[in-house]
């Protein structure tokens, strides 16, 4: 699992024993970051598109390799798919970078704030009214949602999401369910639940960070 | 002709009634606005220099209850003046007491203020107690005599009490191990001991591989521990050849200490009564309870040995008492140390020249075993004692002579050592469960012979967390001399005149809910039987499956037993199609589950030569939510290794991989 810090850091888990998170040593402070199995792309600070070289385990410092020309896209956020296609979410439009060069994609007519690939050219989208919409398949279609959306992960099979409201939905076999919200165990006071601000999924996990910034990991998948 | 008194007299002879009242008033009120307000309590109490200014209404509303608490306390205060007006001149103060000790619970129930402030919930466990002790005393002054319990009576309490502790405690680890929360230091380590007595006749090992470098597996586990005791567990396993079984074996033979505190305390008490109350004392002390929570141990073993060698050498069943000591002796390499304590106490504690010769012979056998298990048995098999909890030394040498000779020529630095604020806050949670009597039961003094000489020396905080297994040798000199200081009281100074019937009823009531209030008090916040939280997860992280409340980053606890959902019973579904009794290489969460194999590796853990991918028939990743024992990257570099391995059986909680054969 990486983490993009509140410091612009990149950060690993776990880390060497004993050592939940550890720093990812490298020289570029970064925007957004995205990630597949095998890939991971982030946002440089000066607008660059770059990609990870190299292992990310805490032993790894690894470098950065910007895209060339990426500097001109206006990236704002970025997603992979499984098959490590890069998605872009270039100058408020969805882009697929493919060849050297970014290309359309069906979505062309939505304004995206938040893309997570799928498969192929497959990606969910968000826009800024959280409305959610899937590209693929050669289409463009609007995905009927619980609530408006603020973040969205995905992997093959399922889509998780964090409304507006902090609550954390999960949709697989086009069905929604509402996941329980991340409890907080502090000294001196019963568990408090929490609102969920962020999201992310590995192959059998699923990543929440709250309002305070704390990471949660969700304890039956099933 | 009027009787009053004035009220200058009148006051002065009900003053104390009147405070105590205005105290069990307050005392409500703050109970009561505790129970209502408990966001606010631990920074309220444990914060004082901070006013939260989320808690200002609540502060607020604090004012209203004293003020209905205050005309309560009038109230009373006017008819105890009134009272005292007419000529009355004594009064009874134990429900004001009482009610005055009230306050204290409501802080006791606020979650983590148990572990996170140890030495004062003990005081609190104590003053609690004191009040408890003093209400039942004077509220049973009307029963003239305390019949002891009849033969039958005192068997069904003492088989509750037995039955209690191996189902609830049984069943609780028994949950643990079944919610995969099992680790595998050290449930599969004594159960691939275990197993390995039934199938080859001796304590085996595969999981530690690293210990067998280019030898066969299992390999004996003498090159790391004498784990002897398992030998009791091992009918269990022979029955039912499962995990499962050990995991339950352990509590049973945990819980049979219940009888040996029973006879020490019928003797010890000389009643039938006693014995009960040391055997429900035995029962709720929640390091005995811990220790079958702290996956599987053998040194822990010893404590219901010595309990019972204790006991029956009481009621004069010497050769059986003898029997139990050797059996405290052999049970692991360290355990020998722990029956020299119970040798010394059989020679010194009376003048019963039987007891001596039998004291005597276990400790000379006991100091042969030590040798023996140190410098020869380990050795033989390429290992030696672990000396590396040990950080108390007179030289450079970690060894057994450099460190005795420091626990003998430095008692200062000896007694700078035991002072270390995790070892006061241990003593604390041991003492107080029952009472702090243990202060007053030197006469059992030899059994912390052992303890001083494993637990000053030690440095690691394991040695002193509530149920790891490392502080096992403390809990039988904590529970001998606490029964011992209950005899000082139960029959006081006054033995030796004749002591009027009424007194001694009075005094064994006393000490009676005493104890018995102070060891449900612990029992609930440290224990596990109907208590505050269940103490799941033990050992420093990173090795947990919940992160919910820690004690030092050693002890993790919980509100409640974790589910067996779907993530769970899938994962069993995965364990069972794994063909039986085959060479397997497992995650860590999962490796305690089979580790009755003869050969079951841990992926990322067991190392050794031949690596343990090339020494398995089958590798089994689980796909449970871990904290920071990650299984991800292990599935995906499996299925990437197509030439090796391929899936034989996979579902949404873990896969089976087989080997594909070259």
């Amino acid at each position: 699992m990486l983490l993009l810090g509140g410091d612009q850091h990149l950060w690993t888990y776990p880390g060497n024993w004993a050592q939940p998170w550890v720093p990812k040593e490298q020289s570029r402070n970064l925007r957004a970051l995205a990630a597949s199995n095998a890939a991971v792309y982030g946002v440089l600070t000066d607008g660059r598109v770059a990609r990870l070289n190299g292992s990310w385990s805490p032993s790894s410092s690894g470098s950065w390799s910007p895209i060339e020309g990426s500097a001109s896209w206006g990236a704002s956020e970025l997603g992979v798919t499984e098959d490590e296609h890069l998605l872009v979410i270039a100058n408020g439009k969805l882009r697929l970078f493919e060849h050297n060069a970014l290309r359309t994609l069906d979505c062309d007519a939505i304004d995206p704030v938040a893309v997570a690939g799928t498969v192929g050219d497959g990606a969910f989208l968000l826009d800024s009214a959280g409305t959610l919409y899937f590209n693929g398949d050669g289409r463009c279609d609007k995905v009927p949602a619980p609530a408006p959306l603020r973040r969205i992960a995905a992997s093959s099979g399922r889509l998780l999401a964090v409304d507006t409201d902090g609550s954390v939905w999960r949709r697989r076999e086009n069905a929604w369910a509402r996941l329980p919200p991340p409890m907080k165990y502090q000294t001196g006071q019963a568990p408090v639940a929490k609102q969920a601000q962020d999201v992310a999924v590995s192959p059998y996990s699923t990543w929440l960070a709250d309002t305070e910034g704390a990471i949660f990991m969700l304890s039956d998948e099933i | 002709m009027s009787t009053e008194v004035s009220w200058e007299l009148a006051l002065i002879r009900s003053w104390r009634k009147l405070a105590l009242i205005c105290a069990a008033a307050l005392s409500v009120a703050s109970s009561l606005w505790q129970l209502t307000y408990r966001k606010f309590v631990y920074d309220f109490v444990f914060n004082p220099n901070w006013v939260n200014p989320e808690s200002l209404p609540a502060r607020r509303a604090f004012l209203s209850f004293v003020a209905v608490a205050a005309v309560a306390a009038l109230l009373l205060s006017a008819r105890v003046l009134i009272q005292a007006r007419r000529g009355r001149t004594t009064w009874t103060f134990h429900r004001e007491a009482f009610c005055a000790s009230l306050f204290v619970l409501p802080v006791l129930s606020v979650p983590e203020v148990e572990f996170q402030h140890p030495i004062f919930t003990a005081l609190l466990i104590l003053v609690f107690s004191l009040a408890v002790s003093w209400l039942v005393t004077r509220e049973t002054e009307k029963l003239r005599t305390l019949p002891d319990l009849s033969r039958r009576q005192a068997q069904v309490l003492v088989g509750l009490g037995y039955a209690t502790f191996v189902g609830v405690i049984g069943f609780i680890s028994y949950w643990r191990f079944i919610t995969f929360h099992a680790e595998v230091c050290d449930a599969s380590y004594e159960i691939n001991s275990v197993a390995g007595i039934v199938r080859h006749g001796y304590p085996t090992l595969s999981v530690a591989a690293f210990f067998f470098d280019g030898k066969p597996l299992p390999g004996p586990y003498f090159i790391n521990h004498v784990p002897l005791s398992e030998y009791l567990f091992a009918p269990f396993f022979f029955v039912y050849r499962h995990g499962s079984s050990v995991v339950w074996a352990q509590a049973v033979v945990m819980g049979a200490g219940t009888f040996g505190a029973y006879l020490i305390g019928y003797k010890w008490l000389e009643s039938r009564l006693g014995g009960v109350l040391a055997a429900f004392l035995y029962v709720l002390t929640p390091s005995v309870q811990g220790f079958c929570l702290h996956d599987i141990h053998a040194n822990i073993v010893t404590i219901p040995l010595i309990m019972l060698a204790v006991g029956f050498m009481e009621v004069d069943r010497y050769k059986t008492a003898f029997v139990l000591g050797l059996m405290t002796a052999a049970s692991r390499e360290e355990t020998p140390v722990y029956a020299i304590g119970l040798g010394l106490y059989w020679m010194f504690s009376t003048e019963d020249r039987r007891r001596f010769r039998y004291g005597l012979a276990l400790v000379l056998i006991s100091g042969v075993l030590e040798v023996f298990f140190s410098a020869y048995l380990m050795p033989h098999f390429g290992g030696q004692p672990r000396m590396d909890h040990f950080n108390f030394f007179f030289f450079n040498q970690r060894n057994g002579g450099s460190l005795i000779a420091a626990l003998l020529l430095n008692p200062l630095g000896a007694l700078m050592s035991s002072s270390a604020e995790v070892k006061l806050e241990y003593f604390a949670i041991t003492l107080c469960s029952v009472g702090g009597l243990a202060l007053w039961g030197w006469r059992a003094g030899w059994f912390l012979v052992p303890a001083l000489l494993l637990l000053i020396p030690a440095g690691n905080p394991t040695f002193f967390s509530l149920g790891v297994n490392y502080s096992a040798p403390l809990v039988p000199a904590a529970l001998m001399m606490s029964l011992a200081g209950i005899r000082h009281f139960w029959f006081g100074a006054a033995t030796s005149e004749p002591e009027a019937a009424d007194l001694l009823r009075r005094r064994r009531i006393r000490v009676a809910s005493y104890v018995l209030a102070s060891a449900l008090l612990s029992n609930y916040l440290y224990g596990n039987i109907a208590s505050k939280t269940y103490k799941l997860e033990y050992g420093q992280s990173p090795l947990r499956r919940e992160n919910q409340r820690n004690y030092r980053d050693i002890i993790g606890y919980v509100d409640t037993l974790p589910p067996f959902g779907n993530a769970e019973k899938l994962m069993w579904e995965v364990i069972d199609r794994v063909p039986k009794n085959v060479p397997v290489l497992t995650s860590w969460a999962i490796n305690p589950q089979f580790a009755h194999y003869d050969v079951a590796l841990s992926y990322n853990y067991s190392g050794g030569n031949p690596h343990p991918e090339e020494r398995v028939k089958y590798t089994i990743i689980d796909k449970l939510p871990a904290f920071q024992v990650v299984t991800e990257p292990d599935i995906a570099k499996l299925r990437r290794d197509t030439k090796r391995w391929k899936v034989f059986y996979e579902n949404a909680s873990g896969v089976i991989f087989e080997r594909i054969q070259r």
